[in-house]
C-alpha cells in the first residue's frame, strides 16, 4: 500500500512539472518560435512611431512586408540565421532598404535605412542635411556619441553623424535593437 | 526498534532514488535531442567522444564550423583538428569553452574566429542552450552559463533542465524516444557539412555604424583567450572567415590587427583572399555568402592547412598507427555523407 502510496506522489510530481508550463516558454530548440507568438500578440500591430512613406507606400516599424503593396524592390536578400531560428529578409529599393525580421509567420519590417538624399523622413530631413536641421525639425534627442535618437511608440528613429553630416538615418524596431 | 528504523531508512532511500531516476529519465526525455533539423544544438557534446588530441582546436560561431573541414587538414596536411564550434557562439562561451577543452587537452594551437567580437552582452537563450545544454559540468560551464544568461533565464534552469524543458511533453517526437540513450554525430569533428548551392548574390553592404569599437566585455575575453593561450603555451591564432555577411567592417578590422599586433599573435583576415584561397561564390556557399558548402570549405582547409604548416609550424602525424586508424573510418563516415547528401540532392 505504502508503495503505491509512494509511486502516486511520484507521478503526480511528474505530471504537475509537465503541467505547470504557464511561466515559462518552450524549450529552445522551438523557443524563438513559442516567444514570437507570445510577443506577437502584444506587439506584432505596426508600430505608432516615425515612418517613412515613399512614392506614398507607408513603412510602418513591425508592419508586415508582406501585407504592403510597396513596388519591386531591385534585389531582395535572404539571410537565414544559424541553426534554423528564421529567415531576415533585405529588399533594397535603391535609396532606402528594409530590413525584416521574422514573427509568427510574418515577415516584419524591423529595420528602415535612407541610403541617398533621393528620400526624405516624413517631417522632412534627408541625408543632404546637418545636425542643426535635425534639430530644427525634432528637436533635442537622445545624443550618444554619433547618434541622435529619438524615440516613439516602440521604435526609435536614429540619426548617424559624421561631424555635422548625417551619413545615415535609421528607423529601428525595438524588436532588433 | 533499531531493526525498524533501519528498514525505514531504507525505504526512504530507495524511495529517494526512485523518484530521482525516475525525474533523470523525464528529463533526459524532455530535453531536445537535435538529431533532425536544427543539428547545431548537438555538437557541443560531441567533442567528448574523440579518443585522439588534437593539433589544434577551433573555437567560435558558425563561421568556424561550417568553413573548415578537419578531414582535409588531416588528409593533405597530417594535421589532426577538432571544431569547437555552435551558433551563435559568443566570446565568454568561447573563453569558456577553450578553458574547458584545455582540461581534456593541450593542442598546438587554437583558431578563434573574431566575428562575436561584435556582441558584447548577452543576446537570446535558444543559442546559449545550443552552447551550454552540451557542454559536462564543470566550473567553466558554470562561468559560462553565469556569463551568457540573459534577464529572463534562470541558473537553476541549467541546473535542472527539467525546470526549462518539462513544456516540451506535449511535443515530443519520436526522435525523443529514439535518441533517449545514444545520439548520432551531427559533425565530423566538429565540422558541419553541407553540399548543396545557393550563390551569392545582391548581398547587401553594411549600413553605417554611430560606434565601431567593439566593447569592453569582449575585449576582456579576447585577453582573457590570449592570456590562458600564452600561459599553456598554445600558439592563438585569430581568424576572420571569408563569409560575406553579416559585414565585417574595416574599422573592426583594424581593431583587431591592433589586437593581432599588440599581443604578438598571427590574424588571417580570409575576406582579403578570397582569390588567392580561389572562392567562387556563385558555387562555393549553400546560402548566398553567409557560410560555405563543402567545395568553399575544402578550398579554405587547404589554403589554411598550409598556413598551420608553414607559418605555425604544426606538424604531420600521419603514420600515427592509431591516428590512422581512426581517421580511415572518420573518412569513410565523411565520404558516406557527401554521397548521401549529394544523391538526396538529385532526388
Amino acid at each position: 500500500m505504502k508503495k503505491l502510496v509512494v509511486l502516486g506522489m511520484v507521478l503526480c510530481l511528474s505530471m504537475s512539472l509537465m503541467a505547470c508550463g504557464g511561466e515559462t516558454t518552450d524549450a529552445p530548440q522551438n523557443v524563438v518560435e513559442e516567444e514570437s507568438q507570445d510577443i506577437a500578440e502584444d506587439s506584432v500591430k505596426p508600430s505608432e512611431g516615425y515612418a517613412l512613406t515613399v512614392d506614398g507606400v507607408t513603412y510602418n516599424i513591425d508592419a508586415d512586408m508582406d501585407a504592403l503593396q510597396h513596388p519591386e524592390a531591385k534585389s531582395v536578400f535572404e539571410a537565414p540565421s544559424c541553426a534554423g531560428q528564421g529567415t531576415d529578409y533585405i529588399y533594397d529599393f535603391g535609396s532606402f532598404q528594409v530590413e525584416t525580421y521574422p514573427l509568427d509567420g510574418k515577415n516584419l519590417i524591423g529595420l528602415v535605412t535612407l541610403k541617398d538624399d533621393m528620400v526624405a523622413t516624413t517631417e522632412g530631413v534627408d541625408l543632404s542635411m546637418t545636425k542643426e536641421d535635425i534639430l530644427r525639425v525634432y528637436g533635442t534627442g537622445e545624443e550618444d556619441g554619433n547618434k541622435i535618437t529619438y524615440k516613439k511608440g516602440d521604435m526609435k528613429l536614429n540619426f548617424i553623424l559624421d561631424g555635422d553630416t548625417i551619413v545615415s538615418i535609421e528607423y529601428v524596431s525595438s524588436v532588433i535593437g | 526498534m533499531r531493526k525498524a528504523n533501519g528498514k525505514k531508512i531504507v525505504q526512504v532511500l530507495v524511495t529517494l532514488a526512485v523518484v530521482l531516476v525516475i525525474l533523470a529519465g523525464l528529463q533526459r526525455l524532455l530535453m531536445p535531442k537535435y538529431m533532425s533539423g536544427i543539428v547545431e544544438g548537438g555538437m557541443i557534446e560531441e567533442f567528448y567522444e574523440e579518443t585522439m588530441d588534437h593539433d589544434v582546436i577551433f573555437i567560435g560561431d558558425c563561421e568556424v564550423y561550417e568553413n573548415f573541414s578537419p578531414a582535409v587538414l588531416w588528409q593533405e596536411y597530417g594535421i589532426n583538428s577538432y571544431i569547437r564550434g555552435s551558433a551563435e557562439q559568443l566570446m565568454w562561451q568561447s573563453y569558456y569553452l577553450l578553458e574547458e577543452t584545455l582540461e581534456y587537452e593541450k593542442p598546438k594551437a587554437v583558431v578563434f574566429n573574431v566575428l562575436a567580437m561584435m556582441f558584447n552582452e548577452p543576446q537570446r537563450e535558444t543559442y546559449n542552450r545550443m552552447t551550454l545544454d552540451g557542454m559536462r559540468w564543470s566550473m567553466s560551464k558554470v562561468k559560462s552559463i553565469q556569463a551568457s544568461m540573459t534577464e529572463e533565464e534562470s541558473f537553476l534552469d541549467y541546473v535542472f533542465p527539467i525546470l526549462r524543458y518539462h513544456s516540451r511533453w506535449d511535443k515530443l517526437s519520436a526522435d525523443d524516444f529514439k535518441y533517449f540513450f545514444h545520439k548520432d554525430k551531427v559533425t565530423f569533428n566538429g565540422y558541419y557539412m553541407r553540399v548543396d548551392v545557393l550563390p551569392a548574390e545582391n548581398v547587401p553592404a553594411g549600413r553605417p555604424l554611430a560606434d565601431y569599437q567593439f566593447g569592453d566585455n569582449a575585449y576582456a575575453y579576447l585577453e582573457k583567450m590570449a592570456e590562458l593561450c600564452e600561459s599553456q603555451g598554445i600558439e592563438l591564432i585569430l581568424i576572420k572567415a571569408p563569409s560575406l555577411y553579416p559585414a565585417w567592417y574595416e574599422q573592426w578590422d583594424e581593431q583587431m590587427v591592433t589586437f593581432a599586433k599588440n599581443h604578438n599573435l598571427k590574424y588571417y583576415n580570409f575576406l582579403d583572399s578570397l582569390d588567392e584561397i580561389g572562392l567562387d561564390f556563385t558555387q562555393d556557399t549553400y546560402d548566398a555568402g553567409l557560410h560555405l558548402n563543402l567545395s568553399g570549405a575544402e578550398k579554405l582547409s587547404f589554403y589554411f592547412g598550409k598556413k598551420l604548416a608553414t607559418d605555425c609550424g604544426i606538424g604531420s602525424r600521419r603514420g600515427e598507427e592509431r591516428l590512422e586508424q581512426e581517421w580511415k573510418e572518420k573518412l569513410q563516415a565523411y565520404n558516406a555523407e557527401i554521397e548521401r547528401q549529394r544523391a538526396a540532392l538529385e532526388r
